[in-house]
């Protein structure tokens, strides 16, 4: 018994392991899924490529993180200039499209002032789910109808390969701001 | 005449046909998940709402007739962000008549989901899932059945596949829910162990070890732990050779 319990950790042990590398070289665009944009227009998600996304999954009811990060991309957004900015797209997705129709997401880009370089969408339940998969998003809905959700910034090349995992909470961009000049 | 016999044989076998007599109905009920949702003990208490799960996980040549109408899902053709490259390697290896109806193994969640979606079905939720395996054939606190269940999920890799039809089968006649392969949940990546949207709950994922055992509500149930620290591992383009799927559908 007592062997047992001791492959029982080794084996959380590798888990745990291979889990901090799970991560591929490929374009997030091979997902053939449609977005709804805050104008109603349907588009695929590979309409993305060519520009750099700096993309977030949130929902407009979140009260805690979701501002937060969304601070932050603004404040990344202030620290590029006007020629860097039209080689990037600022990208808000859903995770709640039952309660974040396209009016709701309309209205939240204006009440938050987002408008040149953002773009928010939102897509079915199904399409939600497999946009979270592709993208590494964790989400669930707690008992109250909120959802707790991974709070990060990914950076995402003009090919759609997912190149950094940005915390939302952190407020150090040095690094993803390299990253981001890089890119174009 | 003639049409209303055939109309009467279109219609059952469009109910009783293909792959509709494979699923079961199960009525709604509670459960109590791993992990609390909340210091009260009431709380915990989930509500899964009635379903229909397959009885059978999904065969190699189930998902070979799938393939053979949906070619953007075979080996060749497949992206890596969607499959990695070890999907469906058990076809590149053994006669396929010898693996017909064994569980397909290899595939990844994309796959999976499609397949189900395909069949106008989509895969379990975790929930739904858990409360099916509650309808075991052995009470859980019996230690002898821990103990079977934990060799399997330690050493799954020495365990042979077999037929679909020749796994055991629960209280519901639901077969090879644990003691043959792994299986898909359509919402793995919910598995969220700790618990606060202040957090964020992305925390260093080393973290979730520790923390987590405070969180459940049965810390000695070892073998559910285990499913939903696998299910934290996953991908959705992972494959693995003892992770397989079966389809649910909802009532209505």
């Amino acid at each position: 018994m007592l062997i047992k319990f001791k492959n029982f950790y080794f084996l959380l042990f590798f888990i745990l392991i291979f889990n901090c590398f799970g991560y591929t070289n490929d374009s997030i665009f091979k997902l053939n899924i449609d977005l709804i944009n805050s104008d109603n227009q349907k588009v695929l998600l590979s309409s993305l490529n060519g520009k750099i996304s700096i993309l977030s999954m949130i929902y407009t009811n979140c009260k805690t993180v979701c501002p937060v990060i969304i601070t932050s991309m603004k404040n990344i957004k202030k620290n590029l200039t006007s020629k860097e900015l039209n080689d990037i797209n600022f990208v808000l997705i859903t995770l709640d499209p039952d309660r974040d129709s396209v009016e709701v997401l309309r209205k939240f880009s204006v009440d938050k002032h987002l408008f040149d370089h953002w773009s928010l969408f939102r897509t079915s339940k199904i399409n939600t789910l497999k946009l979270s998969h592709i993208l590494g998003v964790k989400y669930k809905k707690d008992t109250l109808g909120d959802y707790v959700h991974s709070n990060l910034i990914l950076i995402i090349d003009k090919f759609g390969v997912i190149r950094m995992y940005h915390h939302g909470l952190d407020k150090d961009y040095s690094k993803l701001l390299v990253l981001v000049r890089s890119l174009i | 005449m003639i049409y209303y016999i055939m109309l009467f044989l279109f219609f059952n076998f469009s109910i009783f046909g293909s792959n509709k007599n494979n699923m079961i109905f199960i009525n709604g009920g509670t459960y109590v998940p791993l992990f609390k949702v909340s210091k009260n003990e009431f709380d915990n208490f989930k509500y899964v709402n009635s379903f229909y799960i397959d009885i059978y996980p999904v065969t190699n040549f189930d998902f070979k007739n799938f393939i053979s109408i949906n070619k953007e899902w075979s080996n060749d053709v497949v992206p890596n962000i969607l499959a990695d490259k070890n999907y469906l390697f058990q076809w590149s290896v053994n006669n396929f008549n010898d693996i017909k109806y064994k569980p397909v193994v290899n595939i990844s969640w994309f796959a999976a989901n499609a397949y189900c979606e395909y069949m106008d079905k989509r895969l379990p939720s975790i929930d739904e899932w858990e409360y099916l395996f509650t309808f075991n054939n052995f009470d859980n606190s019996n230690s002898l059945f821990l103990q079977k269940m934990l060799d399997w999920y330690l050493d799954s890799q020495s365990y042979k596949l077999i037929d679909v039809n020749m796994m055991e089968s629960n209280l519901l006649g639901i077969y090879g829910l644990y003691g043959n392969i792994w299986e898909w949940v359509e919402d793995f990546n919910s598995v969220i162990l700790i618990n606060t949207d202040a957090e964020g709950g992305d925390l260093e994922e080393i973290l979730y070890c520790g923390a987590s055992a405070i969180n459940a509500v049965n810390p000695s149930d070892y073998v559910a732990f285990m499913r939903y620290a696998f299910r934290n591992s996953l991908e959705a383009n992972y494959t693995m050779s003892y992770l397989g799927f079966r389809c649910a559908k909802n009532v209505n």
